[in-house]
This record gives C-alpha cells, structure tokens and sequence, in this order.
C-alpha cells in the first residue's frame, strides 16, 4: 500500500461561539491545504467526517459546503457513523486511493455542537444508540453499563477509572490544541457530580467544537507518514443483544485487519490515540486492541505503562477526554496528530481507534515510517 | 421518542409484565436527554430474560434503592 499523509491540520478543540460551522470547514481546508503546500486543484476528492450537523446547526449537504472552498469543485460525500464518522471518512478514502480513481483525496472532520443546550446535546448524541431498544438512555448510561459490568467481572475500581482521566489530562498539556489544560487528581475526578454510575462527570469527554483534516495521496511525496494497515468492524447497536458485555467485538475485527493488513503485531505500536469517550472506554480500547490482557489494563494504566516511560502511550494528544470531542472531527484529529508525531521524528509505529455509539462501529488505522 | 415510537414500543413492553429477570447491569442516572429530565433520578437496566436481554428504564423510585 502506498499511501501517505501529505498534510494535516487541527483546529483548536472548544466552545467555540465566534465561528460558525462553515467558518470551523474554511479553516480546516485552508489549514490543511497550507500544511500540505499543494495546489488546490490536485484535491480529487473530498470525504468530510460529521455526526449530526442536521440536528446541531440545521444544515445537512456537507459535501457540497466543503467542496464549494474549492475553484474546481471537487466530488464530495459525508459519511456519518456517530463518533466514528471520522475513522469511517478514512477509511472510504483509503479504499478510493486503493481503487486508483483518485490519487489526492482530502478527509474533513467536522462537528459545531454547542449552538444548541446541553440537554439538547445529550438528546442529539443519543440518537446513535438504538432509538427501539435503548429508550432511556444516554451515552454515559450505556458506558456505564459497561462499566459496572467490567468492575463487576474484573475487579476495575473507582481509582483505576480516574487514572485513565488523570493521565489524559496530563498529556493534554504538550497539545496546544487540546480543550482542557488542567490537572486533576483521582480525588477530583472521584468527587466529581454523578452523572450515571459509576461515571461522574470528569469521566466523561466533553462537548466541544472544532475542525480536523488530513490530506491523502498515493502519487510520490517527501513526507514521512505513510498509511499501513486500516480495519473496520461492527457489532450490534443495542448493549442487549451483545454476546460479552466485557469487550467490544467491533474493536477486535477491526484491529485484527488492521495488524494483519500492516504485517505488524501490538508489541511494535509504540504510540495510540485511542477512543476515550468515557473512563472506561479506554481500559475496553486498549485490551480489545490487544495492547494489555483482558481485564488488566486497569491496573496496568494506574501504574503507569500507559503512559511515556511505560509500555506503550496511549493518548498523547489528551484524548478525548481532554483534547475533547467534536464528534465527527475526532477520527480525523488522531491520524492527524499522529502522523505529526512522525513526521516530527517522535514515533514510527503508531496507531488510532476510533468508535462509533457504544462499540457498534469501529475503525482502526495504523500509521508508520 | 416522539408518539409513533412510543406506540411502536409500548406494543411490545407489555410482554415482559410479570416476568422475572437477572439485572446484568445497572446505572443510576443523574443527566437525561432533554426529553427525559423530568423522570431523573431513573435507573437504566439491563436485564437477562434467559432467552433474550432487554435494556429498560427504571423510573419514579427512590434514590436509595437496592436490588436483591
């Protein structure tokens, strides 16, 4: 496979009330674009990554927004997958460069989510949960289903969720794009309101605005961060009609391609942005990834092997959790940051997860020199 | 859920009264989308009917409730 990321660009992660959802697009192309140092009209194509522009900001056709920034009006299509939008954008996009129909193709995520009141925000996300089987819910009480069912079977307690928060919050810090620039202690995040238990609100990723883009191409380039691997898994939407509550299936299928597609195993990744939507997320990532064993990634990120000096990094950028979460941008934001961090010469085997809902989609992409 | 899904889902709730079930798992919720503040606090359930799991909403209990 000869693809490789030629440019990338994140826009500031935040309750952003100055811009608009077309203002967030302008700046990701013309980032993008600026980074990349290509003429404009060498984009073949666009995939733009967004969960619920519709609902949030009463504008659906986001393909045609995004690819009028252009003179020549490039094809252009929105793929929607919940908080995979922007993993599954990467994925159709590798999959039209494969074909050979395209040699440049441009990945937009985007999400403007705080035009409109938290409960509104909530009612929103939760359409990606099944709407007949799930009634009732929201996404911290489906993660809280699963949490409470991995502390049950696995002995996961209430410390080790807040270290996951704890050290994302810290690797935050080295992002200037990151949302949050604050330290918390595990007793901040165990004091924290209650939102649905066990998770308390500092568990749980924020609301937030904000733009990511990444340029693709298989024509010949200078710049170091290549395309190795991708998978894509699915599972059912509804938590009840999952086999094992203590795993999340779509992760393994997608993983599993992904490693097989890359010739690579789990002990070369040295780096992962993984999809920390809640506390728990984390810990069910990075054992359904196979980067710790089932049940011990707990443990194992409380005493710091997930962090550097450890075993492997997960969430440089903050995750989620602290970089926040503008849904349909947050897919793109990993293979952006990471390809960065190779092509600043500061890892070469990296690898980004992105989920869709409570674990029905799932989109792994691994990235290297 | 707007009325017709409601409608829909009511059809079928009425088949699980009198069953009992095995709680897999349980939250306490705290938040609520906006159109379902009004019943907070509500647990959300989820139950093993043996040959089939359901997922339900537990509401107008009390905060300090326990299941045996």
């Amino acid at each position: 496979m000869n693809i490789k990321v030629i440019g990338n660009y994140i826009g500031k992660f935040a309750e952003l009330w100055e811009q608009s959802l077309t203002d967030l697009i302008k700046e990701g192309v013309e980032g993008v674009l600026a980074d990349a140092q290509i003429d404009p009209k060498s984009i073949d194509a666009i995939f733009v990554a967004n969960k619920a522009s519709g609902s949030f900001n009463n504008q659906r056709h986001l393909g045609a927004l995004v690819s009028e920034q252009f003179a020549h009006f490039p094809p252009a299509m929105r793929i929607e997958g919940a908080c995979a939008s922007g993993g599954l954008a990467m994925l159709a996009a590798e999959q039209a460069l494969l074909s050979g129909v395209y040699k440049t193709v441009l990945v937009l995520g985007v999400e403007k989510m705080t035009d409109v009141s938290g409960s509104e925000t909530a009612a929103i996300l939760a359409t990606a949960a099944s709407r007949e089987k799930e009634y009732g819910s929201t996404f911290p009480a489906l993660y809280a289903i699963l949490a409470n069912y991995h502390m049950n079977k696995y002995g996961t307690t209430r410390e080790q969720l807040s270290s996951v928060v704890v050290k994302n919050h810290l690797h935050a810090f080295d992002n200037p794009k990151a949302q949050f620039h604050k330290k918390f202690t595990l007793e901040d995040v165990a004091n924290s309101a209650m939102v649905a238990s066990p998770l308390r609100l500092l568990d749980c990723s924020p609301i937030s605005d904000g733009v990511a883009a990444v340029i693709l191409s298989s024509k010949p380039s200078s710049r170091k961060a290549k395309i190795l691997g991708f998978g894509h898994g699915q599972d059912t939407l509804a938590l009840a009609d999952r086999q094992d509550l203590g795993r999340l299936a779509a992760t393994e299928k997608a993983a599993k391609q992904a490693f097989l597609m890359a010739k690579l195993s789990q002990t070369d990744i040295q780096v992962a942005e993984v999809h920390d939507c809640f506390s728990i997320a984390e810990i069910l990532a990075v054992e359904d990834l196979g980067f710790f064993a089932k049940g011990k990634a707990a443990a194992a990120i409380a005493k710091g092997k997930a962090t550097y000096g450890g075993q492997i990094v997960i969430n440089p950028s903050g995750g989620l959790k602290a970089c926040g979460h503008p849904v349909g941008a947050t897919g793109v934001k990993q293979i952006a940051f990471l390809a960065n961090l190779i092509e600043k010469g500061k890892f070469e085997r990296v690898l980004a997860h992105n989920v869709g809902g409570s674990g029905a989609t799932a989109a792994v992409n691994i990235l290297g020199i | 859920m707007n009325i017709t899904e409601y409608w829909r889902s009511n059809k079928q709730w009425s088949k699980y009264l009198g069953k009992k079930a095995k709680v897999l798992a349980v939250s306490l919720m705290e938040v609520a989308a906006s159109d379902q503040t009004a019943l907070l606090p509500y647990s959300y359930l989820l139950l093993d009917l043996e040959k089939s799991k359901i997922s339900l909403m537990g509401a107008a209990h009390q905060r300090n409730f326990t299941f045996l």
